[in-house]
């Protein structure tokens, strides 16, 4: 099986975050749709070579925050409205806080802040 | 689970190991980090129920590891200098081992043969030293060990290969339960690999770290605000380093990293980076906080 999931060894991002990211990305964007199997632990450190245990414990976190659920004996899935997930929308909103401060300290004029975010909900919207 | 408690291990008068004590979880990856005459290859004979302790113990299930029959019937020691029977093969080694190993797994080893690109009925002793390396990896997953020990088990394998062990490893840790106890003087092999690592200095365990500790985490911060900071300012973290210059600190702190970097964003700084320090930086900083110059250790 081919997986979507690729990790960047030489990254500081630890593994297991660079998974829990990559995962929540791919199920909030609708490539992985609700009820979608992820592959078991045992495959996607095989696949990945990794540690088992760090693939478990990025599962564990995702089913901690609802993106995934288990159903012992059958596997984890993809969990309903991901990108509906409030702590997602939480994390999301302390990326745009950042990016916006980032434009404050460069002088960046507000209107032009403003006027991007308006854009950009308007291309999403289709 | 193998249990070292204060284990002691001398050489005539020179002392090797001395007090070592540490536990080896089952399905884990346990690294053991040193550099040259750290002591790792004993510690790896110890735990292998080859050399007899002068102090202290190794206990697994309750009972003695030392010429422990059951023990060994489930533990493989893959030794920084490979042993072969003189003239054997691959094949004929085997067939040593499946007396031995009552667990032998005769399907793994098929699978591995067609991993590894080895000519099987050739003399060992006519390959090289990363061919006589990879023999005794297919060997040893094959016994099917409860306890993988790989003494610099990485080093003399090219970059495919250490792949391929990792992948085979992995599936075995889930299938099995192995644990894996691994040395190497290389702290960047570890970064990935190991859920918990040891240095150890002439014979003693200097410092452990459980990587899948997320309060144990620690983030290199480089922070400004309007006007120059003071260090009080961080009083509310677990500071390990701080220096500043003008209006810029530079600091190292300890704990999870979200909550390091709202609580930091949360003092309105105008520049903020933060980076997590890389298993090496966060050992140089442990090392300097129990007092070991770590220029003559990693």
């Amino acid at each position: 099986m081919a997986f979507v999931i690729t990790l960047d060894l030489t990254s500081r991002e630890p593994i297991y975050e660079q998974l829990k990211n990559k995962i929540i990305k791919l199920a909030a964007s609708g490539v992985f749709e609700a009820g979608y199997r992820l592959p078991s632990v045992r495959s996607l450190a095989k696949e990945l070579m990794v540690n088992p245990n760090t693939v478990q414990k990025a599962y564990q976190d995702l089913e901690r925050e609802g993106v995934i659920y288990s159903l012992p004996g059958k596997g984890s899935f993809v969990s309903e409205g991901v990108n509906k997930n409030r702590m997602i929308q939480n994390g999301a909103m302390n990326q745009l806080r950042k990016s916006v401060k980032q434009c404050v300290i460069f002088g960046v004029a507000k209107e032009l802040v403003i006027s991007a975010v308006e854009d950009t909900y308007k291309e999403e919207r289709v | 689970m193998i249990c070292v408690e204060s284990l002691i291990k001398k050489f005539d008068n020179k002392t090797v190991l001395d007090e070592i004590s540490l536990e080896i979880n089952d399905g884990l990856v346990y690294g053991l980090l040193g550099s040259n005459g750290s002591g790792k290859s004993t510690l790896l004979r110890s735990i292998a129920g080859i050399y007899e302790p002068d102090g202290g113990a190794i206990m697994t299930d309750d009972k003695a590891v030392f010429e422990n029959a059951d023990y060994k019937n489930q533990i493989f020691l893959v030794s920084d200098e490979p042993f072969f029977f003189a003239q054997s093969s691959v094949n004929e080694m085997a067939a040593f081992y499946r007396k031995f190993y009552s667990n032998w797994d005769e399907e793994v080893f098929r699978r591995l043969c067609g991993v590894f690109p080895l000519n099987y009925s050739a003399k060992i002793s006519t390959f090289s030293k990363g061919m006589k390396r990879q023999a005794l990896i297919i060997l040893s997953i094959s016994t099917s060990p409860k306890y993988l020990l790989l003494d610099e088990a990485f080093d003399g394998l090219d970059p495919v290969m250490r792949n391929v062990l990792k992948s085979i490893i992995a599936e075995k840790i889930v299938d099995n339960a192995m644990s894996v106890v691994v040395s190497s003087h290389n702290i960047n092999e570890f970064e990935n690999m190991c859920d918990v690592i040891a240095i150890l200095h002439k014979g003693k365990k200097i410092l452990e770290r459980n990587q899948n500790d997320q309060s144990d985490q620690i983030t290199k911060v480089q922070i400004a605000f309007n006007g120059p900071p003071a260090r009080e300012m961080f009083g509310s973290f677990n500071v390990h380093h701080y220096e500043s210059r003008g209006n810029l600190a530079t600091l190292t702190i300890r704990g999870e990293r979200d909550e390091v970097e709202s609580g930091l964003q949360a003092m309105n700084p105008i520049f903020m980076d933060i980076i997590p320090a890389t298993l090496e930086e966060i050992f140089l900083y442990e090392m300097e906080g129990v007092g070991y110059d770590p220029k003559n250790i990693l």
